[in-house]
């Protein structure tokens, strides 16, 4: 019988319970939702900015640092 | 050292990789460089989230980075800009157009429409800041950038991908001269209230 092969960060990674990988795919995907969100508000933000309509950027700021937030939440909550 | 059997080459030649079998010792080298090619090509979802992460960062810092730039414009504004006589303004026909430069080094577009009304706009599209050219055969204001198309005679968008119209130039008439006095903000919000 072949002994199994000494552990390495690899071979821990890949032993998953089964759970966990649609819960990771699940916070992958919101992440990514997440920072296509923030994209879309940062392109707002410049078509405000060259408009004028200036009193919007800061709202528009503090949602993208929300999402941020989120996002490195979501990046600490995630498996080694 | 021991000199190799096979000569100084096969000294250097890298060892054959084989699956580890019982009474294997780990050669020191494997031991510091315990991963395979494939494993090293492999990106874990941690990895991606982090890639994520920074993306985000970068974006959020985008974000405050305009509150930044419209607070130091706002500040460089509150000066009055000085009167600007536009040379050349008497000289236009119905249907043409004329590019100046305001005192702020902002770019302009004096267009005088078909009805001989005299109207001038910030150049810059509001979409991402292309400069707007005059379209005299159909009668309209363009970003060549994306398509994008504007009212001549009230700076509105037509169609294409800007959400709204183009900043308004205030200009005043003495003795048959043209003279641009300033901006005029928050145009497109003030018709929209209008037009409602």
């Amino acid at each position: 019988m072949t002994p199994p092969r000494p552990a390495t960060p690899q071979s821990v990674r890949r032993t998953r319970s089964p759970g966990e990988g649609i819960v990771g795919v699940t916070r992958t995907l919101f992440a990514v939702a997440l920072v296509t969100l923030q994209m879309w508000l940062l392109q707002i933000g410049m078509e405000d900015l060259l408009s004028g309509h200036t009193e919007v950027l800061w709202p528009l700021a503090a949602m993208s640092l929300v999402c941020f937030a989120f996002t490195v939440w979501l990046f600490r909550a995630s498996k080694a | 050292m021991t000199p190799s059997p096979n000569g100084p080459a096969a000294a250097h030649r890298r060892p054959a990789l084989r699956p580890a079998e019982a009474g294997d010792e780990i050669p020191l080298w494997r031991q510091h460089f315990p991963l395979d090619h494939e494993e090293d090509l492999r990106r874990s979802r941690r990895e991606f989230m982090k890639l994520l992460a920074l993306v985000s960062g970068g974006f959020s810092l985008g974000s405050v980075g305009l509150v930044v730039k419209a607070a130091v414009a706002k500040v460089n504004h509150r000066a009055a800009l000085p009167t600007m006589e536009i040379a050349g303004a008497a000289d236009l026909k119905p249907g043409e157009s004329l590019g100046f430069t305001m005192p702020d080094d902002v770019p302009a577009l004096l267009v005088k429409t078909a009805e001989g009304q005299l109207a001038a706009y910030d150049r810059r599209c509001t979409h991402l800041s292309c400069p707007v050219l005059w379209n005299s055969a159909e009668h309209r204001i363009q970003c060549p950038c994306h398509k994008g198309a504007f009212d001549p005679a009230t700076g509105e968008v037509l169609f294409g991908p800007p959400q709204r119209g183009l900043t308004h130039v205030t200009l005043e008439t003495h003795a048959g001269k043209t003279f641009a006095t300033g901006y005029e903000t928050r145009k497109g919000m003030e018709r929209r209230h209008d037009s409602t």
